[in-house]
């Protein structure tokens, strides 16, 4: 079973996507700060990463800064989410792929099979 | 160097909002480091209020951080934004940066909340922090006692960072919040009659004066325009204008000679009438004449599309297009929408502050309109005494119509208050006589100065209006019953005898 680590601080958008998630098949470890996601990371390594760039304590981006700067979470695949219209293009970049919100579930379990796939995962 | 004493010296440092006329309502903006609790129902702007607030501040150099509790998500809050013009995209997540604190608090409780609101404020350097839904916090709190602490401990460190703090909440009787906050500020959404009116109101404003009861809040695409009402914002007028009263005629000769020259400049006069009785055009005279005499001159009306004034005006001979092609003549007409009263007043006296000069004739076509736009028709009289006393203060000598009833056998206004607000009144009456109408024109009251009392004959003609000699059989025309046919009543003929060549014609023309 995959593991997805969602990132996400609005509590009712996080449990929709852990729920969806789930029914989907995959296992979900939920958190909602920046945080509380590299002390998820510190224990396991899902298989992918959903992570919202409004965080607080840490910002979306300090955390990818934060992954990508671990070699042991070398090509974790990574979504950022968010609302804003013009994402920062390094912060895409950084990231595997970019859903912007809001998205349908859909969209969310497309985006997810997607960027397992080219992860080989 | 500055110090403490500054501040002593120059009172409390403010936010400015940035909402149209709200800095006004709060003589300067919101107290800096105050927190201020904004209520008001699902739909009645807070949301948009508390932004908007957010880009205006950001635009002058400000960090906004907005935190959410049980509201609508980010994404949906960001997409109804972006259809205001206010909403700058490339600003978020950087100068102003949005999270939910509902998790924590559901998870972790009020003191983790509050930690993470005090570290994003302090990390994101934010000089203002909204939190929208804070419903959800009092409806979570174990006891009311703790949420007393929170709110508590959110003023305290609000003061020491200096971060001014906007509550939203959906509650309207939070008296934890009505007791600890520096400002109340209710949002209202109600419907009067089929007509729904939103509403903003300052229920408690600490350290400063400020524009007490209800004003109309308006959402366009602009965002929140709250329009102040008219009579609390002008409640001390000044004195009369600086400027030396003249004499600002209508270019008739005949009713110049009754008005002693014309009516006193900055004066404020109503003109009576019952619908085609020539109201309009002897306004739009009046306009004309002045515009002839270099004076600049502003139709402000509610009924005829400017093109339609235009060719109404030239069918008798009144060169209004020529004036208004010359610039000396503008017509600002208000389509029939849904206004608001005081928007209108602020449309009006915008206008004449933009350019002040000297002398400016202003024609309101139809009093009504401002009626029509009033949700509380109580306020009308000190509406009326406060736009016209404002008026006064710009040197503008304004002529207003007031529509009275087509068949009617008294004479009675529907605005009663104009004849206390005005220092004039000219009345235009229709008489049946021999079977054909004749126009009448008396001026009923024209104060502080002199005028002729005659009732006499007005016409309208292919090249003009015309006020004839006095007309003696119509001594009970403002009776309200002007055909003398009773037994015994002995009329004086019309002039031109038999034949009736001053009978009246149509304002078209016809």
């Amino acid at each position: 079973m995959k593991t997805v680590l969602v990132v996400e601080d609005e509590y009712d958008l996080q449990q929709a996507v852990k729920g969806l998630l789930e029914d989907d098949g995959y296992e979900v470890v939920a958190c909602g700060s920046g945080e509380e996601a590299l002390d998820a990371l510190e224990g396991s390594r899902p298989d992918l990463v959903l992570l919202d760039l409004m965080l607080p304590y840490m910002s979306g981006d300090e955390v990818l800064e934060a992954v990508r700067g671990k070699s042991t979470l070398e090509g974790l695949p990574v979504i950022v989410m968010s609302a804003v219209r013009t994402p920062k293009d390094e912060v895409v970049s950084r990231s595997q792929g970019f859903l912007k919100k809001p998205f349908s579930a859909d969209r969310l379990l497309s985006a997810v099979r997607k960027e397992l796939e080219r992860a080989g995962r | 160097m500055a110090d403490d004493r500054d501040e002593v010296r120059t009172g409390l440092a403010r936010l400015e909002s940035g909402v149209p006329r709200l800095d006004d309502i709060l003589k300067g903006g919101f107290v800096q480091g105050s927190i201020y609790t904004v209520f008001g129902p699902p739909g009645s702007g807070k949301t948009i209020f508390a932004n908007q607030t957010c880009f205006n501040h950001i635009k002058r150099g400000g960090r906004c951080v907005y935190v959410t509790m049980l509201v609508e998500s980010h994404a949906k809050m960001i997409n109804h934004l972006s259809t205001l013009k206010f909403f700058d995209p490339s600003k978020v997540s950087d100068a102003i940066y949005y999270v939910s604190a509902y998790g924590t608090l559901k998870q972790h409780g009020f003191s983790e909340m509050l930690d993470l609101i005090r570290k994003t404020v302090k990390d994101r350097k934010a000089d203002l922090l909204v939190i929208d839904g804070l419903e959800s916090a009092e409806q979570i709190a174990p006891s009311s006692q703790v949420y007393r602490e929170f709110i508590h401990e959110l003023q305290a460190f609000s003061t020491l960072l200096g971060c001014t703090t906007l509550l939203l909440s959906t509650a309207t009787d939070s008296q934890i919040e009505e007791s600890l906050v520096d400002g109340i500020i209710e949002l209202s959404d109600t419907l009067v009659g089929p007509r729904a009116v939103r509403e903003v109101t300052i229920k408690k404003f600490r350290g400063s004066d400020y524009l007490r009861g209800r004003h109309e809040v308006e959402i366009l695409e602009n965002g929140i325009t709250i329009h102040p009402r008219t009579e609390i914002q002008f409640d001390r007028p000044p004195e009369q204008a600086l400027e030396e009263r003249v004499r600002m005629a209508f270019g008739i000769p005949r009713l110049d000679q009754m008005l002693h020259g014309g009516l006193p400049s900055g004066s404020t006069t109503t003109l009576l009438g019952a619908p085609g009785t020539g109201k309009t055009l002897l306004g739009l005279s009046f306009l004309v004449e002045g515009a002839k005499q270099g004076q600049e001159g502003i139709y402000f009306g509610f009924y005829e599309p400017p093109p339609r004034l235009c060719d109404k005006a030239e069918q008798v001979g009144i060169p209004l297009r020529h004036w208004c092609e010359k610039g000396l003549i503008r017509l600002l007409w208000q389509p029939p929408l849904e206004h608001t009263m005081d928007s209108l007043a602020e449309q009006l006296l915008e206008r004449i502050r933009d350019k002040p000069v000297p002398r400016r004739r202003l024609f309101i076509d139809g009093v009504e309109g401002f009626r029509a736009a009033a949700v509380y028709h109580d306020r009308i009289p000190r509406f009326l005494s406060a736009l016209t006393n404002q008026l006064r203060t710009y040197d503008v000598t304004t002529l207003m119509t007031e529509e009275l009833e087509l068949f009617s056998p008294s004479a009675s206004s529907k605005n009663p208050e104009l004849a206390n607000v005005a220092e004039g009144v000219i009345m235009l009456r229709y008489v049946e006589l021999r079977s054909q109408l004749y126009r009448l024109i008396s001026i009923m009251k024209m104060r502080e100065t002199r005028y002729d009392t005659a009732i006499r004959e007005f016409r309208i003609k292919d090249k003009g209006i015309e006020v004839a000699d006095s007309f003696e059989s119509a001594e009970a025309i403002l009776s309200g019953f002007p055909r003398l046919r009773d037994a015994g009543a002995s009329y004086a003929p019309a002039p031109g005898g038999s034949s009736p060549p001053g009978a009246a014609r149509g304002e078209d023309g016809q």
